[in-house]
Formats: structure tokens, C-alpha cells, sequence
């Protein structure tokens, strides 16, 4: 009993390669933005501006690797913000003890065992992300909801280890958070940039030129169809967490070793943040459009919009946040109001 | 029922219809239909696939505005546009798939958009669970209306729905194939409250495949063909022999060409089967079903539409898990409801929803490429890797346009099976296995499409093809399984087959 089917007319079809609206709007919400500021803000003009942005980038960068993983593959990761603080106060909390540089950080340290405080941490996270993943998979209930638990866990955890004190970092994490390559004596290129840009490019060659990378896409994009094509999407869902949540990890740390300690009131932005600057590159919630390109201009935009704010004299400092948000919502309408343009054709 | 139908034809019709017609685009669904429905009257309403049967129901349901004809309601002309008007004048229908709310109790349910409120605008919980049960129980249904409906069989789930319709004042039932998805007894169930509401005067219209249940329980008989009226007839006067063959309109009109006339199916093979598949259980779909093919086999599955044929496709393949039984790949058993597992192992589906088989989103070489994604490129993925290996399988299947860069949904669907087909032409191929391969595809999509299966059979390929249109089945099968509410009810090799004999034994 089907009704009588129309046979679907020829569909005019688009040349194959073609610069959509969609693909063009971030990198114009940048252009726009960088003109602006460089015309209002004096500041903004100088040539450090640069490095300011790389370095308060570079964290948000790291983070947002993973995320655009998690947001590729129709899934979301809430404890983002609260894994790079976990990761970084169990990183301090390692480095305090006896066995390494002692209370207070007074006693050398053996790179074997700075090795050890650092990675450690992150094979934590690591573990934390595979939690989510498989229980995520195994519950069927949605990962927003796994991993809101994991955001308490992790917060949670963090505080008992730390007891709210503050902790020292390894030296070499207050290096990369904070020293670079100087190029002029006023443009450096700052470590935590070059992790960022490194981390970037790892995730665009898996993204694009991996299986792995192309299953995370297509369970993305339809994942019963992904499914039945003998993809296993709980694996590709699983790890794409358990990735996200390493990152997220690996962003604290080099957070902590900026800040120059860590303490509990860290990466409070860190998960929301990203989220934007992902979708702000025109990336999907909803899985299977994006990529790391993308992400990269999403991170750069928000960050040059952060610096920007900062630098623009009328703006005071009870205003940037507000301005920050309006900016956000303005960029955002945006580019979903041209995305729409090309999906209506 | 008793020797005389608890209507006479000389009293008024309760509905009317004359000369009903519909276009949807190009296509007539209806034309000049004529149907009337007597107070206390169980009318019948066959018809093949796409005869319709639907259609013409959903526009007594004023479900399906802007169609030609007249309506009657006791001799009064109405003409509805919403199905909310229908029911108004009397008018109710049970679709196939339920639409009461599952997480809400029988009482909210029957009460759905019209609960009864106190004074002060609360709702009457009290009243309402004392009415619901009140109005069940006249009904014969004795159960708990607390409780949440999705915790009921199917049975009493659709009875719900009657009670609504009817609660609601309709004296006109419809009920779209009420019986295809119960067990005997529950069968028996519905048949006993569909008397009880015939006395009442109620009068049901019963769309049904089943040609036995309409024979049974019916006073009247409408046949559709084409969109064109058969004949009505009493039930008494007609078997389910003559009743299929009116169906299918021999004797009427001059035969159609093609697949009508009878097949003769090839012997069974005595190569080894290559797929084997013991007592495979899945409760509410199929039960004990074995069977085996070989390789360079067609197996058709036939069905109707809940027989369970489909659901046992895609239970083979992997993509649902059965409760119980063996699935054996070249003498190795395969993990119940893997389809990684299935996929490596060389045996594939080609489901009948496409947005179950096709990214359409993403390009078509990603497609092509998804499922043998290292076998085709390799460990390190290139657009210009990727496309050479896509571009020759497009021109195989004869993909237009071919051209891989476009987003697999803007193909049409003959080209996006064929994609789904490219897919699967990437790696070896054992057992491949169709629901529906052609649905809605035009001639020449659906031949080019069964060629391209003809040609993997040839090659070898053991092919599984689950599907409810009999011509389908018999232009393409060496043998026949068919199904009837989960289970194998005959096996056809090496003998005469025609549609008439599949239709009997769905």
C-alpha cells in the first residue's frame, strides 16, 4: 500500500568544486574583525598583537582539536573544561609529592620523573575519555549526558586531590606556556602556539587522510548508514572521546604552565569557549560537516576577538564580556543564515 | 456472521462516495471510485500494492484533501479537509502504524486533546480513568488504564484506538491492515469486538491483505486494481481464489505484459549452500526460519508488508539482532547481529530505506568508498586515490551523472542505489542480500539495477532478495521462500509458480 511515487526529477547539479557561502563566511567574520580592531584599537595595531593572540590561542587550540572530533561525529563532550583542570592539579598534585619535587617544589627533579608527572596526568584523561566513550556507547543515552557526569567527576576529583590549594608545575610546562621563539624583538612565536599548530596538523592528516578520520565523518553524517556499511561506530565514537578528552588534558596543562600554578579556578571557560570557536569555523553540531581548517580560524577569530576587546580603550572591563557575547551571537546567526543559503540551493 | 447481513441494501447509506479521483503529480491513484458503507456493515477493501486501498481511505478520513468525487454522510453531501473535520461527521480511522502516545496511560490516551476538566479548569483525573475504564469494559477490555500504553500488546493498543475513535462519536470505522502485525489469538480478539460494534451499528471499513481475514469477517467486498474499481461484491459470493484473481485483473482486461505469467523455477542446486541460516528467532518479527543458499543462487523472500521477511534481512546481514538461532557463512558461524563481522566476512545488505545505506551529505566517492575503504585506496586516503578507484565502479553501475565530487543525495534514487551497489562492488561479495532493491524507481533504474545483480549472481555471488512485490520475486528468483506473520509458509523450487500462488500462501 505505497502511494505512487514520483520519480525524483534530475537534480541540476552543482560544479564540483565550488567556494560555498558556508566555507567563505568564517574567514570573513576574521577579516572583518581584524580591520575593525586595527582600526579602532591603537594597540591592536602593534605588531605584538601577534603573539598575544597565539598565546592565549594556543590553550583554546589544543581543546579544540579534540572537541571538533567529538562535534564531526554527532557527539558532544562537556567535561572539557573540567578534564584540563583535573589533568593539570593531578599534574601539580604529582609534582608536589616526595617522590618528585617535594611541597613547595623545592627539591631537583629528575626529567625522568618531570616526564612522569606530565604524562601520567594525561593517561588519566586519557582512561577518563574512554569512560565516557564506552558508556556512552553502551548506555545509548546520549554523550551529553555522560559526560555532563564525567564534567562533575573530574571537577570533583580535582578538588579532593588538590584539597583547594594551589600547586606548583613543572618547570618546562611554565616554558612552553610562557616562552617562544623570538623572531623580531617584538613578534615571538610562543611554544604553546607551535604545540597548538603541531596538534592542529596531526588532526587535520588523521582527519583527512586516515579511515579512522573518514569514519568519524560518515558516522557523523549518517551513522545507521555508516553502521551497515561495517563501520564500527561505537569504536569511532569512543575514541573520538577518549582523543578529546587527552587534549583537553594536554590544553590544562600548558594552561597551568602559563598561569605559572594551578588551582581550581582554571579552564572555567575552557569547554564553552571551545565549543564556540569550533562552530564559529562553521563546523556542525549536529556531526559529519567540518574540519580542522576550519576549527583553526574558529580558535583565531575568537581569540583575536578576545585580545581585540581588551585593547579598545572605550570598552571597559565590565563591558567586554557582554560585547563578547553580542559579537559571538552576531558571527554565529551569521554564518548559519548563509549555511542555510547553500542547503536550499 | 448469520445468512443475512444486519443491513439491507434498500436502507440509507451511512457513507457515500461517488467517482472519488486523485492525482499525485502525473500518476492517477484513484479514479472514479464508488464505495458506500451500511450502518452495521463490515466492508472488506483489497487491492495489490499501490492499487489504492490507502488512498482512498485517507480521503474518507479527510486525510487527503483536494480530491475529485463526491462524499455522502447520510445522505448529506460534506467534503472534509482535515481529519479532525472527519471525525466530527462521524468518521474515524486506525492507521497500521498506532498513533496514540506511548509514554501516556490507556486514559490519557483515550482522552488524547478532550480530557475532562473540573470546575476550575484541573483536569478530572477521576472521571477520566472511571469513563475510560467504563467505556473498555463495554468493549470487553478489562485492563488497567493507569498504566502506560506502550506496556500492552499491540492488540490492545489498536482496540484503544477503536475506543477513541468510537468514544469520540464515530459511527464510521477505518482500520488499515488491523491484523498484520497480530498473533492468531489476538486476531481472534479484534474479530470479536469488530461483531460486538456491528451490532451497535457501527460501520468498518477493514483494509486488509489478508484475503482469509476479509473473507471472515466481512459483509461486503470492495476490489481495487490500478486505482480502478473491481467490482463490490457480498463475501459470501467469493473465495479467496476468485478474490485474488480479481486482484490481479485477469479475465478483465487484455494480460499484461511481462513477469504476470507464471515462472517455472529452476531445481534446486546441489552445490553446496554457502549460507546457512537455523531456526533464527526474533520475537514480534520471525520465528523459526531456515533456510540456506547457494552460490550463483537467488533466494526471494515474499511477503506482505509485517510478514517478517524484511526484519529477517536485515537480522542475516547483522544490522538486527535475533534472540536466538545460527547464521553460518561458509561453514564458520557468524556473531548474531555484527554487521563489522558480517560485512568482512563478504555478505552485505542493500536495505529498502536509503537513508539507511547513503551519507547523503557527503560526496559520492565517500560513499563508494566506505565500506572497503583500505582494500579500494590504502592506509593513506587522497581525493586522487579515492577517485580513481570510485570513477570505473560509476561507470559499471552506470551512475549518472558520474560524477563522484556531487553529494550522493542529490542523485536520484535509482542512482543512489546504484552507489550503494558501487559500494559493495568495491570488495568480494559472498552473499548479497536486497530488501527492496527497486522500490520507486522508474523501469529503467529497476533493470538496470536487477542487471547489475543478475551479473554478481552469474559471477557467483549467492543473492538474497526479501520483497512484498511478487513480479519482483518472480522475474528474479531460482526459488521462493514465502513468509506470512514471521514464518516460512511454503518453499517453491523447480515448479510452476504465478503471483496468484504466492498471494495465496502470504
Amino acid at each position: 500500500m505505497t502511494e505512487p511515487t514520483s520519480v525524483p526529477a534530475p537534480t541540476v547539479e552543482p560544479t564540483t568544486l565550488r567556494w560555498e557561502p558556508r566555507d567563505v563566511a568564517p574567514i570573513v567574520t576574521l577579516v572583518v574583525l581584524l580591520l575593525f580592531f586595527m582600526a579602532v584599537a591603537p594597540d591592536f595595531r602593534d605588531t605584538g598583537t601577534i603573539t598575544r593572540v597565539l598565546k592565549q590561542g594556543a590553550v583554546l587550540g589544543i581543546a579544540s582539536v579534540g572537541l571538533t572530533f567529538v562535534l564531526l561525529c554527532g557527539e558532544i563532550d562537556l567535561a572539557v573544561g573540567t578534564i584540563a583542570l583535573g589533568t593539570a592539579c593531578l599534574c601539580g598534585v604529582l609534582f608536589e609529592t616526595p617522590f618528585a619535587a617535594g611541597v613547595g617544589a623545592k627539591a631537583p627533579i629528575s626529567f625522568g620523573m618531570t616526564l612522569l608527572v606530565i604524562v601520567l596526568p594525561l593517561v588519566v584523561s586519557l582512561a577518563a575519555g574512554m569512560i565516557s566513550g564506552s558508556l556512552t556507547v553502551l548506555s545509548r543515552l546520549p554523550s551529553f549526558i555522560i559526560t555532563l557526569s564525567m564534567m562533575n567527576i573530574a571537577q570533583g576529583m580535582a578538588k579532593y586531590i588538590t584539597t583547594s590549594r594551589k600547586h606548583e608545575v613543572p618547570e618546562i610546562l611554565k616554558l612552553i606556556g610562557n616562552a617562544g621563539i623570538g623572531l623580531t624583538n617584538k613578534i615571538s612565536i610562543p611554544y604553546s602556539a607551535l604545540l597548538a599548530g603541531t596538534i592542529m596538523i596531526l588532526g587535520h592528516i588523521v582527519l583527512k587522510h586516515t579511515r579512522f578520520g573518514r569514519f568519524v565523518y560518515m558516522t557523523g553524517g549518517n551513522r545507521e548508514a555508516a553502521r551497515l556499511a561495517g563501520v564500527r561506530t561505537s569504536q569511532i565514537v569512543t575514541a573520538s572521546l577518549a582523543l578529546c578528552a587527552v587534549t583537553a588534558g594536554l590544553a590544562g596543562l600548558v594552561n597551568a604552565g602559563r598561569l605559572g600554578s594551578v588551582s581550581l579556578d582554571q579552564n572555567a571557560d575552557l569547554l564553552l569557549n571551545a565549543v564556540a570557536c569550533v562552530v564559529l569555523g562553521g563546523t556542525s553540531l549536529f556531526g559529519g560537516e567540518g574540519s580542522m581548517g576550519r576549527t583553526l580560524i574558529g580558535v583565531l577569530t575568537f581569540t583575536m576577538l578576545q585580545v581585540g576587546l581588551a585593547d579598545i580603550k572605550w570598552v571597559d572591563e565590565f563591558m567586554r564580556t557582554f560585547l563578547l557575547g553580542v559579537v559571538l551571537l552576531v558571527a554565529l546567526v551569521l554564518n548559519g543564515l548563509l549555511a542555510q543559503r547553500r542547503s536550499v540551493q | 456472521m448469520g445468512d443475512f447481513p444486519p443491513f439491507a441494501e434498500s436502507a440509507q447509506a451511512l457513507l457515500e462516495c461517488r467517482a472519488i479521483g486523485k492525482r499525485f503529480g502525473g500518476s492517477v491513484a484513484l479514479d472514479g471510485v464508488d464505495f458506500s458503507l451500511y450502518p452495521g456493515e463490515i466492508h472488506g477493501l483489497v487491492g495489490t500494492n499501490g492499487a489504492g486501498k490507502s488512498t482512498l481511505m485517507k480521503i474518507l478520513a479527510g486525510a487527503v484533501p483536494d480530491h475529485d468525487g463526491e462524499i455522502f454522510i447520510e445522505g448529506r453531501r460534506v467534503e472534509f479537509s482535515t481529519p479532525a473535520e472527519a471525525l466530527r461527521l462521524g468518521v474515524a480511522m486506525v492507521y497500521q502504524d498506532l498513533s496514540g502516545v506511548g509514554q501516556l496511560s490507556i486514559a490519557e490516551n483515550l482522552f488524547l486533546g478532550r480530557q475532562p476538566t473540573t470546575l476550575t479548569g484541573r483536569i478530572d483525573w477521576t472521571k477520566m480513568r472511571r469513563t475510560a475504564r467504563d467505556v473498555l469494559v463495554e468493549m470487553d477490555i478489562q485492563v488497567d488504564v493507569r498504566r502506560r500504553l506502550d506496556r500492552f500488546p499491540l492488540v490492545i493498543r489498536q482496540m484503544v484506538e477503536i475506543a477513541r475513535g468510537l468514544h469520540s462519536g464515530a459511527r464510521v470505522l477505518i482500520l488499515d491492515e488491523p491484523t498484520s502485525s497480530l498473533s492468531p489469538p489476538e486476531t481472534r480478539r479484534l474479530f470479536t469486538l469488530l461483531k460486538q460494534l456491528q451490532a451497535r451499528g457501527v460501520a468498518i471499513a477493514f483494509i486488509s491483505h489478508f484475503i482469509e481475514d476479509v473473507l471472515e469477517i466481512c459483509d461486503r467486498i470492495t476490489i481495487l486494481k490500478d486505482g480502478r474499481l473491481v467490482e463490490t461484491a457480498p463475501a459470501r459470493s467469493l473465495d479467496k481464489h476468485r478474490v485474488i484473481h480479481r486482484m490481479l485483473g485477469h479475465g478483465l482486461e487484455s494480460a499484461e505484459p511481462g513477469y504476470e505469467s507464471a515462472t517455472t523455477l529452476a531445481p534446486r542446486t546441489d552445490k553446496p549452500a554457502c549460507l546457512l541460516v537455523e531456526k533464527l528467532r526474533l520475537p514480534g518479527l520471525f520465528d523459526e526460519v531456515s533456510l540456506q543458499v547457494a552460490p550463483g543462487e537467488c533466494l526471494g523472500l515474499y511477503g506482505f508488508v509485517g510478514a517478517g521477511h524484511q526484519e529477517l534481512a536485515h537480522a542475516i546481514a547483522g544490522a538486527l539482532k535475533p534472540t536466538e538461532g545460527l547464521i553460518a557463512l561458509d561453514g564458520r558461524t557468524l556473531r548474531r547481529g555484527d554487521v563489522h563481522g558480517a560485512v568482512s566476512n563478504g555478505m552485505v545488505l542493500v536495505a529498502a530505506d536509503r537513508a539507511q545505506t547513503l551519507v547523503r551529505g557527503s560526496e559520492i566517492y565517500k560513499n563508494v568508498t566506505l565500506a572497503h575503504l583500505q582494500r579500494s585506496v590504502g592506509n593513506w586516503l587522497t581525493r586522487g586515490r579515492e577517485l580513481a578507484a570510485v570513477r570505473p565502479l560509476l561507470d559499471r553501475v552506470r551512475c549518472r551523472p558520474p560524477k563522484p565530487m556531487l553529494k550522493a543525495g542529490s542523485l536520484s534514487g535509482g542512482n543512489q542505489q546504484k552507489v550503494v551497489l558501487a559500494k559493495w562492488l568495491m570488495g568480494p561479495m559472498r552473499v548479497l542480500i536486497l530488501e527492496e532493491p527497486t522500490r520507486g524507481m522508474d523501469v529503467g533504474a529497476k533493470d538496470e539495477i536487477m542487471k547489475l545483480v543478475l551479473d554478481l549472481k552469474r559471477k557467483g555471488t549467492a543473492v538474497l532478495l526479501a520483497s512484498t512485490e511478487p513480479e519482483l520475486i518472480l522475474a528474479h528468483a531460482d526459488r521462493i521462500l514465502t513468509f506470512r506473520r514471521g514464518r516460512i509458509t511454503q518453499e517453491f523450487s523447480g515448479t510452476l509458480v504465478d503471483k496468484q500462488t504466492l498471494l495465496r500462501h502470504a
